[in-house]
């Protein structure tokens, strides 16, 4: 588990008092059947529980292991692709990111319109890879500046580190229309006519 | 053919560019159009364009530009009508 407090609970017995220690360490000041426990050092650790009642000696102990493990904020990403401000970006479209150590993160991608505020839901979320690829089929609108971010994520840990904030440019689309055709006004059948267009 | 829009279609990008006769005001590209003269008729229901020639794009066109083209086309004999739409 991450560091952090958890609360454990064995089934009650009425009227029984409970005794709560860490094997090696302390004892816990809970004296029901369930305790907290704030874990702050990385390791494995034995969550030992007894109970007793005022007619008998006290339970077999149960025992549980905990391990808590290593957590580390992790690093913004770096080296983000497309630049910040590529503009004619046609889809579809990958983005890429570089992590800057090698410990395994996952990643949330965030893109937005520059215009509207930044959404709270990630466009892609728990990603394992370093780049993602915007489908043509993506709903984003051409000659529309975008920003993007990646959040990287610690394992099962809830640490976080929000990337920078980079822009990009969907290329403006041509629109392609015809104008000025001209052609007879009047013909017979069998008549060969010129139909010229613009 | 002109290209108003803001985009500019890239160098290595190709299109058709197709001229239709119609009997009908609005052509109905929701069926495939005839592409025999002989075959088309003007008491075909539902009533399909019939595509009398096609012509590749000329060039590429940056916002803006535009170019001309023309075909020539023989009216089919078997149709006798004064109301088609091009």
């Amino acid at each position: 588990m991450c560091p952090g407090t958890a609360t454990y609970t064995i089934n009650n017995i009425p009227g029984a008092t409970y005794f709560w220690r860490i094997a090696g360490g302390s004892t816990l000041a809970s004296t029901t059947n369930s305790a907290n426990v704030t874990w702050t050092t990385p390791g494995t650790y034995s969550l030992l529980v007894s109970a007793s009642g005022s007619c008998g000696a006290a339970s077999a102990i149960d025992t549980l292991v905990v391990t808590v493990i290593n957590s580390i904020q992790p690093d913004s990403v770096q080296s983000m692709l497309r630049p910040n401000g590529a503009i004619n970006q046609q889809l579809p479209l990958t983005l890429s990111w570089m992590p800057a150590s090698q410990t395994f993160y996952t990643f949330d991608l965030y893109v937005w319109r520059a215009d509207l505020a930044q959404p709270g839901t990630p466009y892609a979320a728990n990603l394992t890879t370093v780049n993602y690829t915007l489908p043509v089929n993506s709903g984003l609108s051409t000659n529309q500046p975008y920003k993007w971010m990646v959040v990287s994520h610690n394992g099962s840990c809830t640490q976080i580190n929000t990337g920078p904030i980079q822009q990009f440019t969907l290329i403006p689309l041509p629109d392609l229309v015809v104008q000025n055709v001209q052609a007879p006004t009047t013909a017979f059948s069998g008549q060969t006519i010129t139909i010229n267009g613009q | 053919m002109s290209n108003p829009g803001p985009g500019n279609t890239t160098t290595n990008q190709s299109w058709t560019d197709g001229v239709f006769l119609t009997f009908d005001t609005i052509p109905n590209f929701s069926i495939t159009p005839q592409t025999d003269p002989a075959a088309w008729g003007q008491l075909d229901y539902p009533s399909r364009p019939l595509l009398i020639g096609t012509r590749p794009n000329v060039s590429a066109l940056n916002s803006g530009q535009q170019y001309s083209n023309s075909i020539n086309f023989t009216l089919p004999v078997s149709i006798a009508c004064h109301c088609m739409h091009m």
